[in-house]
């Protein structure tokens, strides 16, 4: 059931597990117990449609170079951010994990369940194009999480929604979280429960935990890093160029390839691990404007300085046989010591601080995209299949000026790890040294390859349903 | 040829032969076929790698 405030009288009720955040994180963890038959309370802290009072609480500052606000990267509100995500569905890859505590397989079996909770195919197919080059498929998922998923939280009787209610900070005693400190229409109430699931987001789960560390010195480790090894995707325009379709597709006969949506690329792991580099991907998305505008100026381009190149294009173009665009990319990014959330002396309307972070672009990043770009260039040349270009910002190693949008994959700051030195949570999402608090969504990466993250947070809150399955059992 | 030039050319040619006597595949890099066969193009802020045969 979903409610616009706090109602006492469900408090009381057996729900063994509190989640704080309705976003594709917190719901997924939710519908799963609710299979599990596993009462849970979920708190909210944004309505269920869009208020711009509500979304202005989710301002900070960030210090360094430039990224998206962070009122206007997330969302707050029933279904988080899933209202205005892409949909862009895709898994990790194996070598994403070489960092972490557990390995691809150990989340796995999730996969299909996620898929369906997306409303997916699970279907992810690499196709080897050299031993430099994948190209890979991506689903495209419509689920927004809050629209969606309404009337089955209505109806449920396992799970309750309060909408309005922001959680503050945590109490505990001696390890165990006692309550979660929710304010719901500016009264301050405790919510009791067994296990907290804090799913709040990229920035605002490390947000919460560093308030909750000041407001209760016992509760959180002081040597616990939080907020700190944060990282996103860049998402840069990397280049442009012309790939021919048909001529992919005759040549490595690989139908799943032959499709109107974006075609992708990535450099392969064994081109990762030979030049030491961080991963990306690259996407050319075909008619980007229906009038081919862009398509035609970079046909164009080509034609001042080969002519009949140019001209043999502007064919392909007109009987739709190339991809012609912009090279938009996903980049990884590793941990930098400059790149970290802290509390700003600002407050909210709940009293808590807001976030600050600080970040800054990092050489190795752009060093990978350039190289792994060049690599596909020559590719392109080597095998016929289509002619790329370089920005001169990634050719020259610069900060990226041209950033096709972005900041949107907030990630780190809870990161999974060995221990309280190196990490947040283990390898079940608890927070070091406490009993009973988990931690879900893109916050607990430890490395975020180049993948879209959504997907594998929900695989996460399908292991951690597990998990308390597990423990409660 | 000055007699300088002649001492240059002729330790040039010693050092060569030393090579292809000792380490013959030394004295004959092999030609990096990937990157003669390429024509690089700038314009517009943008690095072009285009083919030779572009024309
Ligand atoms: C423009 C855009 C495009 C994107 N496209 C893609 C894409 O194509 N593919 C992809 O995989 N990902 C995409 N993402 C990222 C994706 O939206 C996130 O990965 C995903 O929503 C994260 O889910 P979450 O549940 O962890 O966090 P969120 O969706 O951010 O949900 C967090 C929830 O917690 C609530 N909350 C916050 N603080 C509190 C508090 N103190 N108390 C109670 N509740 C609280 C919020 O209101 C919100 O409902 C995109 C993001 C943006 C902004």
């Amino acid at each position: 059931m979903i409610f616009n405030e706090i109602k006492k009288e469900y408090l009381n009720l057996d729900s063994p597990v509190l989640i704080v955040g309705s976003g594709p994180a917190g719901i997924s963890a939710a519908l799963d117990l609710e299979k599990k038959n596993i009462s849970s309370i979920i708190v909210e802290a944004g309505s269920e449609f869009y208020d711009e009072k509500s979304q202005s609480q989710y301002e900070g500052q960030i210090i360094g170079d430039k990224l998206e606000s962070l009122s206007q990267s997330r969302l707050r509100q029933l279904g988080g951010t899933s209202g205005i995500w892409g949909g862009w569905c895709r898994p990790f890859e194996s070598y994403d994990f070489e960092k972490w505590l557990i390995k691809k397989k150990d989340i796995d079996p999730f996969l299909e369940e996620a898929c369906s909770i997306l409303e997916i195919q699970n279907n992810f197919r690499t196709s080897s194009l050299s031993q430099d080059v994948n190209q890979i498929e991506y689903q495209y998922s419509n689920i927004q999480f809050g629209s969606h998923y309404k009337e089955h939280l209505n109806k449920s009787d396992k799970i309750k929604i309060f909408l309005n209610s922001q959680l503050t900070y945590f109490e505990s005693v001696n390890g165990n979280i006692t309550n979660a400190v929710v304010n719901n229409n500016d009264k301050s109430i405790k919510v009791k429960s067994n296990h907290f699931i804090l799913a709040a987001g990229g920035i605002e789960n490390s947000r919460i935990l560093l308030w909750s560390r000041i407001k209760n010195k016992r509760l959180l480790d002081k040597e616990l890093p939080i907020g700190k090894m944060w990282m996103h995707h860049p998402f840069i325009y990397g280049g442009k160029g012309i790939v021919y379709k048909t001529k992919l597709n005759k040549r490595f006969s690989k139908k799943f390839l032959d499709y109107e949506g974006p075609v992708h690329f990535t450099p392969s792991e064994n081109f990762l691990s030979q030049n030491n580099l961080l991963s990306c991907s690259m996407h050319i998305i075909p008619n980007e404007d229906k009038k081919l505008k862009n398509a035609k100026q970079i046909i164009r381009e080509i034609a001042c300085f080969a002519p009949k190149l140019g001209n043999k294009l502007r064919m392909f173009l007109e009987k739709k046989q190339l991809y012609c665009g912009n090279i938009k990319m996903h980049l990884e990014e590793n941990y930098e010591s400059n790149n970290y959330i802290s509390l700003d002396i600002k407050k909210d309307l709940s009293g808590v601080p807001l976030p600050r972070l600080n970040y800054l672009q990092s050489k190795s990043t752009i060093k990978s995209c350039k190289k792994a770009l060049m690599s596909f260039a020559n590719f392109c040349v080597e095998e016929n299949i289509g002619r790329i270009a370089l920005s001169d910002d990634i050719v020259n190693e610069n900060k990226i000026q041209n950033i096709a949008g972005g900041g949107y994959h907030h990630s780190g700051g809870t990161i999974m790890g060995v221990n309280k030195n190196n990490s947040v949570v283990d390898r079940n999402l608890k927070v070091h040294n406490t009993n009973n608090l988990y931690v879900l969504g893109s916050s607990t990466f430890t490395s975020i390859g180049y993948v879209n993250p959504t997907l594998s947070i929900i695989q996460f809150s399908l292991k951690l349903s597990k998990h308390i399955k597990e423990k409660l059992a | 040829m000055s007699f300088f030039q002649f001492k240059k050319h002729r330790r040039n040619f010693l050092k060569f032969l030393g090579i292809f006597l000792f380490f013959p595949s030394k004295a004959f890099p092999k030609f990096n076929t990937k990157l003669i066969n390429k024509r690089i193009v700038k314009k517009n802020k943008f690095t072009w790698f285009l083919d030779f045969n572009d024309k």
